[in-house]
């Protein structure tokens, strides 16, 4: 007979309290004299209910529009109507709780949040949304520096102007442009893209892909900093404390890492030591526990705070020459690859390495962010002083 | 469809004969027999029960979706809840000048009111067609002519189609939710004006809002909104002072004010007489009527497949203009009488621009000039200004056409056919014709050779096999006698160039002081684009270039004298890299060119053996 709870419901739906009344609907004597009626429209209602029949959807109707309750098929249509052709199979995690925060992501389209939203339901990962027009470079302004060191860009009539944003994420452009464009995207603004690949490899334990990485260790300090001007950093060789480091941050002082026969220079960017997790080990001893990049990318992305990281870092250089990692808006504490990206997939097969080696190190193998121009033919360097290839 | 019932599954007899097979599976039932006078007629009893009950189910169920729901008041009632407004039908329009002369009357007024409600006409395959102003304008003297403006002084009346109607409600105990069917299927629900009387008799009143048009909704708010029924006629609703405004009151007098529209069928009136005669000093005046565009933007009830298409796309533009995609929504569901729209983010505009959204319109064949522009505006003032982003401006460009150039080669057998050989390269040439006007009209459509090949070889069993080949075509019309630079912009990769033919070639134009018949083309082996003559002597060694990646053509300081097919426009012919696709974007449309189209038929008896050698 009908089914009293689905398996799903939660105890969300009220009591279905559906029973065969028959024996109560036939007069009562048909329970003596005949018992075969009864037990035969009986049958005729469990035939109804059968696996080869419609009863189960009969029974669907209480919840046929409940998202939460309904078959995948039914979901799909409600896809249909509130989702603009999208279905189950693009959000294979949790579809029924996508479409109920459909209309709200409408609602807040061309947004911040819309922008992040779409990256978390359809692809679930973080997006971090970059405005390049805080890195345009203004003549008299105290923020745009001249120089190898110089952050701050001329307006090129592509990425870096007013009506531009720029979306970091780990995903090919190519996968969600169009999708992003259909949901999101603020048409008359350039859409740029910078991506983030990890490595499936382990990097550092397989020499064929970066062969001198082994080299540069650090040894950190077995104690918590009292303050900043204490040596309780390393460069990346390892050799150099922290205190230097901040005061010949300077990319032509920096040694050179070979990455598959080329010489990269190597940059650092320090900042405070907070996790205890790294402390005393190298990065050797990290990679043994860590089985593979996923391992490593597992570990809590951070949101690089300016003020606390290592901005302040900077501000107590007494010569700082540039402004360093927190223009990358966050801090990894896996290995990655940065490359440059555009629609053309191409690009994604010549990574450009750069290596978020522990929290407590950033450092980068030359050029490392890029974005296509318009017509996705050529590749900018974002950050000139990066390019030292 | 939402249920996975098939319709052997409705079968009467099937269900009989599975229902038979069931009970006698159980063991209480296995030996009794169901053919049995008795038995049967029960089975057929619950047979045709489960038919029914399965009919509904599948009914309920599929009308719970917009997808596939089949009944109008329920695909009407789904595109309400995602934020559509289903369009009734739409009055047509027209825009007039109008006026009176009283040059040769004494005493003449200030000025002369044209009431509301003034009447004109006109005829169209035979139909005549009532327009009725729906406002008051004014006209002034000026030297005996009086011509009637809006308030702003522009000297243009507005006339809709239709017959102005009212209906009055009266409003009994308002305990019970009020609800006023209008039982009119040719309402222009725009043209409609509430207006709430305080009694029966009463003069005082109230003209209610509707809810589309509030800025402010409060308990107090006077505000209606007017929806389609599920029989078709519409159904007039007002708050309950609670959600968004108060009712009428028992005792008050409801007026409805309306067109009752004849929609589309009024479109394209191009003549038009007044109905209406003003009285000045207590003379009839004769209005002199003039329309300043033909009767336009008249539309009929929206289609289920229409609002299907469009209420989700409603739903997701929540009435604000953000994507391009909201832009294309807005366009289809506010304007009926433009049949193609594309819009595109000027970052994906060629060349790259910013700040701006493109928007590429195709027009129903009726619509004039002048009616474009003004639609246009609507668009970009009504909408475009007022619901997206600021300083985000809109640009209108026209569809760009990119003629198909196609070669087709068939291998045909006489002896399976009654047809001839003309008739058959006739016949190819309009079911190609066919394909680009059914599958290829419209911007966002993909050309796929093997599709149009499929279809002629399906064509006649005497087609044995074809292939085609594929030339895109830009007509540039240049300014002659005068040097100018041009770009054309091909929506593919082209061929790159060879040793041994040309990837782009134009027709002939005559150049330089002898005027020698001339044409462009790429210099074999290199995208360098040249002027030859006709004896394919280079006459200018280097006139432009062509892209092979971006489908750029550019041609620099050229100067042709005359264009000799007597068309206004030079031919240029490209290879495209890819000929078994093309896939434009933006504002490309797809056309067979008719002039170039070569049908080549090659006899094939299958039953004739050749010998080769």
């Amino acid at each position: 007979m009908a089914k009293t709870k689905t398996l799903k419901d939660f105890n969300r739906l009220p009591i279905n309290l559906h029973r065969s009344s028959i024996q109560e609907v036939l007069p009562e004597y048909f329970q003596t004299e005949y018992p075969n009626i009864i037990l035969f429209l009986e049958y005729y209602y469990d035939f109804l209910d059968d696996n080869s029949n419609f009863g189960e959807l009969i029974q669907d109707l209480y919840t046929v529009r409940d998202a939460e309750d309904n078959l995948l098929t039914q979901l799909d249509l409600m896809f249909n109507e509130f989702a603009l052709g999208t279905g189950v199979k693009y959000f294979p995690s949790n579809p029924r709780e996508v479409i109920r925060q459909f209309a709200k992501f409408y609602r807040v389209k061309g947004s911040k949040y819309s922008a992040e939203g779409f990256f978390r339901a359809f692809f679930l990962t973080d997006a971090e949304i970059h405005y390049p027009k805080n890195d345009l470079f203004f003549l008299n302004d105290s923020a745009s520096e001249i120089g190898v060191d110089a952050q701050k860009v001329i307006q090129d009539g592509g990425i870096y102007q007013l009506l531009s944003h720029l979306i970091r994420t780990d995903v090919a452009m190519p996968n969600w442009q169009q999708l992003y464009k259909k949901f999101v995207h603020p048409a008359g603004f350039h859409l740029g893209a910078e991506i983030v690949i990890q490595s499936p490899g382990k990097l550092f334990e397989t020499p064929a892909i970066v062969t001198s990485f082994a080299l540069p260790e650090f040894i950190l300090a077995p104690s918590e900093p009292a303050s900043i001007s204490e040596n309780f950093l390393y460069d990346s060789i390892g050799t150099r404390p922290v205190a230097d480091t901040l005061q010949l941050v300077d990319i032509t002082s920096l040694n050179t890492m070979n990455y598959n026969g080329v010489n990269y220079n190597i940059r650092m960017h320090v900042r405070p030591l907070k996790e205890d997790a790294y402390l005393n080990l190298t990065l050797a001893v990290l990679n043994t526990q860590r089985s593979s990049i996923y391992d490593w990318g597992s570990q809590t992305r951070q949101i690089w705070n300016t003020t606390t990281d290592s901005a302040t870092l900077i501000r107590v250089d007494d010569a700082p020459t540039h402004i360093g990692a927190d223009s990358y808006g966050y801090y990894g504490t896996y290995p990655s690859f940065y490359v440059g990206t555009g629609d053309n997939p191409d690009y994604l097969k010549k990574p450009y390495p750069s290596v978020i080696t522990t929290s407590l190190a950033y450092a980068e193998l030359g050029a490392a962010h890029f974005e296509a121009d318009s017509d996705m033919t050529q590749l900018y360097p974002l950050y000139d002083s990066d390019v030292v290839v | 469809m939402a249920t996975n019932i098939t319709s052997t599954q409705l079968d009467f007899d099937q269900i009989k004969a599975s229902l038979k097979t069931y009970l006698k599976a159980k063991s209480e039932f296995s030996d009794y027999d169901f053919d049995a006078s008795g038995l049967n007629n029960i089975l057929d009893v619950l047979a045709y029960n489960t038919h029914f009950n399965g009919l509904i189910a599948n009914f309920a169920l599929n009308e719970s979706f917009l997808d596939t729901a089949q009944l109008r008041s329920s695909v009407v009632s789904h595109a309400e809840m995602l934020g559509l407004d289903v369009s009734s039908k739409t009055s047509s329009q027209v825009t007039l000048r109008a006026s009176i002369n009283l040059s040769n009357d004494a005493n003449r007024p200030t000025a002369v009111v044209l009431p509301a409600g003034a009447s004109f006409s006109t005829t169209i395959d035979g139909n005549t067609f009532q327009f009725f102003t729906r406002q008051q304008y004014t006209a002034i003297d000026a030297n005996g002519v009086y011509t009637f403006a809006t308030a702003t002084g522009v000297e243009e009346i507005i006339a809709y189609e239709g017959v102005i109607k009212n209906k009055t409600f009266f409003v009994g105990e308002t305990t019970d939710r009020q609800v006023y069917v209008i039982p009119d299927k040719n309402i222009d629900v725009k043209t409609a004006t509430v207006t709430v009387f305080n009694s029966v008799t009463s003069t005082d009143s109230t003209v209610y809002t509707e809810l589309n048009k509030a800025v402010t909704v409060s308990a107090a708010s006077t505000l209606y909104t007017i929806r389609e029924t599920p029989n078709g006629f519409y159904e007039l609703n007002f708050g309950d002072g609670v959600t968004f405004g108060k009712a009428p009151n028992a005792g008050n007098k409801i007026v409805v004010n309306y067109l009752s529209t004849s929609g589309a069928s009024a479109n394209g009136g191009a003549i038009f007489t007044s109905n209406t005669q003003l009285t000045v000093n207590g003379a009839s005046k004769v209005i002199n009527v003039t329309p300043l565009t033909n009767s336009i933007s008249g539309a009929d009830l929206q289609s289920i497949d229409a609002i299907k298409q469009l209420a989700p796309a409603a739903f997701a533009t929540q009435q604000r203009l953000v994507t391009a995609l909201d832009y294309e929504s807005m366009i289809k569901a506010n304007f009926p009488t433009i049949t193609a729209v594309s819009a595109w983010g000027s970052q994906d505009n060629v060349p790259v621009d910013y700040g701006k959204v493109y928007i590429s319109l195709g027009f129903d064949d009726t619509v004039t000039e002048d009616e474009k522009v003004t639609l246009k505006a609507a668009i970009e003032n009504t909408y475009a200004d007022n619901l997206g982003i600021m300083a985000i401006g809109t640009k209108f460009v026209d569809p760009v056409s990119i003629g198909f150039n196609l070669e087709t080669q068939i291998q045909w057998d006489p002896n399976l056919t009654g047809l001839k050989s003309g008739n058959v390269e006739n016949k190819i040439k309009n079911l190609i014709k066919t394909h680009f006007a059914t599958k290829l009209n419209g911007f966002g459509k993909t050309f796929r050779r093997s599709a149009l090949l499929t279809e002629i070889d399906a064509f006649d069993p005497s087609i044995l096999s074809s292939k085609m080949d594929v030339k895109l075509i830009i007509n540039l019309i240049p300014l002659l006698n005068k040097q100018q630079s041009y770009k054309m912009y091909f929506p593919v990769r082209l061929e790159a160039p060879g040793l041994t033919f040309y990837s782009i070639e134009s027709t002939s134009f005559t150049y330089g002081a002898s005027n020698k018949i001339a044409r462009i083309r790429n210099k074999l082996g290199t995208t360098v684009l040249q002027i030859v003559d006709a004896n394919s002597a280079v006459i200018v060694d280097t006139i432009g270039e062509y892209f092979t990646q971006s489908g750029l053509v550019s041609l620099n300081a050229f100067t042709p004298r005359s264009i000799l097919d007597g068309t206004p426009f030079i031919k240029f012919t490209v290879t495209p890299a890819d000929q078994s696709v093309i896939k434009p974007l933006r504002n490309y449309l797809l056309k067979a060119d008719d002039k170039t189209m070569q049908v080549g038929i090659t006899v094939d008896f299958q039953n004739t053996n050749v010998v080769l050698g």
